[in-house]
């Protein structure tokens, strides 16, 4: 630990393990390399792009964990 | 009719074997008749671990293979006459024995024995497929560390895959202080993130490596050592007895240790 560290927000090991984990479990269990997402949206913005409607700058995607699946989601604002 | 467990992990040095000595010794401590099987086919170590390493004449292929009876093949312990090991080759390859041979192996065990646990290899190829296929029930066991979970995970979902419900978790090689310290996946986090039920923790312990050194399992020494102890309290809580684990880890007071000292 450093002196910068003093009386911050810093994250322990222990915490960071653990969200590591949980993050790279998703995909393991869903059987899917954490690159797909990458692929996955680039794909996404080319074929979306083509409709003038969707806020392709603010696409989200991400894949979670619910019960017992893993759950894509993704979200793309409507252009008002 | 005995049950057949099988020890798993995934991950390599993790605890298996030690694991599957301490806690056949545990059982057959408290009268069982219990069978060790080591199916880690060419890193054969279990022998070594019980301290039995010279006795080995025939191994789990010579029996599949027909070449002598498995009674032959058993070895009975030094110390406890209900003891016994069933040794894997070291000189062959891990397709020397089938899924097919090892159950049959494995049956008859179970028809010999109350309790027959099976040492897997590291893995989850022919060797990992090859140590469950007789098994009724599994173990496994990991370490606090990300990558001794993930592959523990790996592991899990190939065993329900398997049709093995309800896996059990050993956490091993546990560092109370570094778990405090925020530098360590605490038993909490590790049953969250695996969310299956924990059969016990074992703290880290020099003690284990002394004890392999001497092929005499820690739980021998019984409450003289961390592990010895948390091994005897494994093995209540796979017979079915509630364990409270906060105990293993509980400090002791000065007064309580002041006292342990002076034998008072």
């Amino acid at each position: 630990m450093s002196i910068f560290d003093w009386g911050g927000k810093h994250k322990s090991t222990r915490e960071l393990a653990k969200e590591r984990l949980q993050l790279v479990l998703v995909y393991d269990r869903a059987h899917l390399d954490p690159g797909i997402v990458d692929s996955l949206k680039e794909d996404l913005v080319n074929t979306i792009s083509k409709y003038p409607n969707f806020d392709i700058k603010n696409l989200y995607i991400d894949f979670s964990q619910k019960d017992d699946q893993v759950v894509l989601r993704i979200d793309i604002p409507i252009k008002i | 009719m005995g049950e057949a467990i099988v020890i798993t992990s995934g991950k390599g040095g993790v605890g298996k074997t030690t694991a599957v000595a301490n806690i056949g010794v545990g059982l057959a401590l408290k009268g069982y008749n219990v069978a060790l099987v080591d199916t880690d086919i060419g890193l054969r170590n279990l022998d070594l671990l019980l301290g039995l390493e010279n006795r080995v004449v025939y191994n789990i292929v010579d029996v599949a293979e027909k070449r002598c009876q498995l009674r032959q093949a058993l070895i009975k312990d030094k110390r406890l006459s209900n003891l016994y090991l069933l040794p894997a080759a070291q000189t062959r390859e891990k397709d020397a024995v089938t899924r097919e041979q090892i159950k049959e192996i494995i049956n008859i065990l179970k028809s010999l024995f109350d309790f027959v646990l099976i040492d897997s290899p590291a893995g989850i190829e022919q060797g990992f497929k090859n140590a469950i296929a007789g098994a009724d029930s599994s173990i496994v066991i990991t370490t606090p560390e990300v990558a001794a979970v993930r592959d523990a995970d790996r592991v899990i979902g190939l065993l329900e895959a398997n049709g093995f419900r309800d896996p059990l978790l050993i956490i091993n090689r546990v560092r109370p202080e570094m778990i405090k310290r925020g530098d360590m996946l605490s038993v909490e986090d590790v049953l969250e993130i695996l969310s299956i039920k924990l059969l016990g923790i074992v703290p880290e312990d020099e003690g284990i490596i002394i004890s392999v050194n001497k092929g005499e399992p820690i739980i021998f020494n019984g409450n003289q050592s961390k592990a010895g102890t948390a091994f005897t309290l494994i093995v209540k809580s796979l017979l079915g007895e509630k364990v409270d684990w906060n105990s293993l880890f509980a400090e002791s007071s000065l007064m309580e240790r002041l006292r342990k000292f002076f034998n008072i």
